[in-house]
């Protein structure tokens, strides 16, 4: 099959769900202060971060993890790719822009995200999104921090070029 | 026949080529649209990549770091900055015919590399074959020129 059905529809798919409706609504809930651009730009660049990370760590010969019911690529891996996974950055950027805190404040706001997401991937882990056999979450923690970093960096350049209006 | 090192060496410096090549293409096509570019090829690479490695079993390889890692160093680098310079071709001002060699040349390319995995034993093609490749990667840029195409409309 291209991407393998869930084994059972249980607490991971219901989870998934759950927080993709939930974040797509907090999404158009939540004043946009980003232009376009930059949303597409986010967007895609988190695509590619997942699921570079979940491809290279999570298979053969690594094996670090594996997520939802099969060690394949299967539909709600797409899911959490594709539409879910980027909701957490475009947040992080969207509250960034509306302040812009600068050095050591800049540095506390990754903290925190980088808090929220480690919080979030846990109780992933709890619904058994992410079965770890091999990870820690304190890997996930340090990720988080570059990975929300660049994300800042990222759409700053992008704003820059072609601001929200 | 090549060994393990010598096949790395080869894609670190065609990496570094790939790389450096940007710095011209950056003179002719806007910067937002090749990052996108670059980071929607490499979706599109590694989510059909998967389906066909991974999903559908039509390709195997052994799971030893070393010949993991010489494919995925050119799937992040020469196939994804393949792709951005045939797209700007594309989009270019040039004939029809001349687009038409350069898409060729690329796609050639393009197989050529996994055919080159192939013949060093790091891939082996089960269920698989040059028509099927000529196809996926064909697919990838038809969808590549789409995204490129309506995300310069939205910084225009």
């Amino acid at each position: 099959m291209i991407f393998p059905l869930p084994k059972e529809f249980d607490e991971n798919e219901i989870f998934i769900i759950i927080s993709t409706v939930v974040t797509w609504i907090l999404m158009f809930v939540i004043r946009r202060r980003l232009s376009y651009v930059t949303i597409v730009i986010i967007w895609t660049f988190n695509i590619f971060l997942a699921l570079s990370a979940d491809i290279t760590i999570s298979v053969k010969p690594y094996d670090y993890y594996y997520t939802i019911d099969h060690k394949t690529h299967e539909l709600f891996d797409v899911l959490l790719h594709f539409v879910t996974y980027p909701t957490l950055p475009y947040f992080v950027v969207t509250f960034y822009q509306k302040n812009k805190p600068k050095g050591i404040k800049c540095l506390f706001y990754i903290i925190f995200w980088a808090g929220i997401a480690i919080i979030l991937e846990w109780i992933a882990f709890k619904f058994h999104v992410f079965t770890y056999t091999g990870w820690k979450l304190y890997l996930s923690y340090i990720t988080y921090l570059v990975v929300l970093a660049a994300n800042i960096g990222l759409a700053n350049f992008t704003e820059r070029e072609h601001p929200y209006k | 026949m090549v060994t393990n090192m010598e096949a790395m060496w080869i894609f670190i410096s065609l990496a570094i080529l790939s790389f450096a090549s940007l710095s011209i293409l950056l003179k002719n096509m806007n910067i937002i649209n090749l990052w996108g570019g670059y980071f929607f090829a490499n979706i599109l690479i590694t989510n059909t990549g998967i389906i066909v490695n991974l999903n559908l079993q039509f390709t195997k390889q052994d799971p030893i770091p070393i010949i993991f890692w010489v494919q995925k160093i050119p799937e992040l680098s020469l196939k994804p900055v393949l792709l951005l310079w045939l797209i700007y071709l594309l989009f270019s001002r040039r004939t029809v015919l001349s687009k038409i060699i350069y898409f060729f040349i690329c796609l050639t390319s393009l197989v050529c590399i996994e055919l080159y995995f192939v013949h060093i034993r790091y891939l082996e093609w089960v269920n698989w074959n040059v028509y099927y490749s000529y196809a996926r990667y064909s697919l990838i840029i038809f969808l590549l020129a789409m995204y490129s195409f309506y995300l310069e409309k939205l910084i225009n």
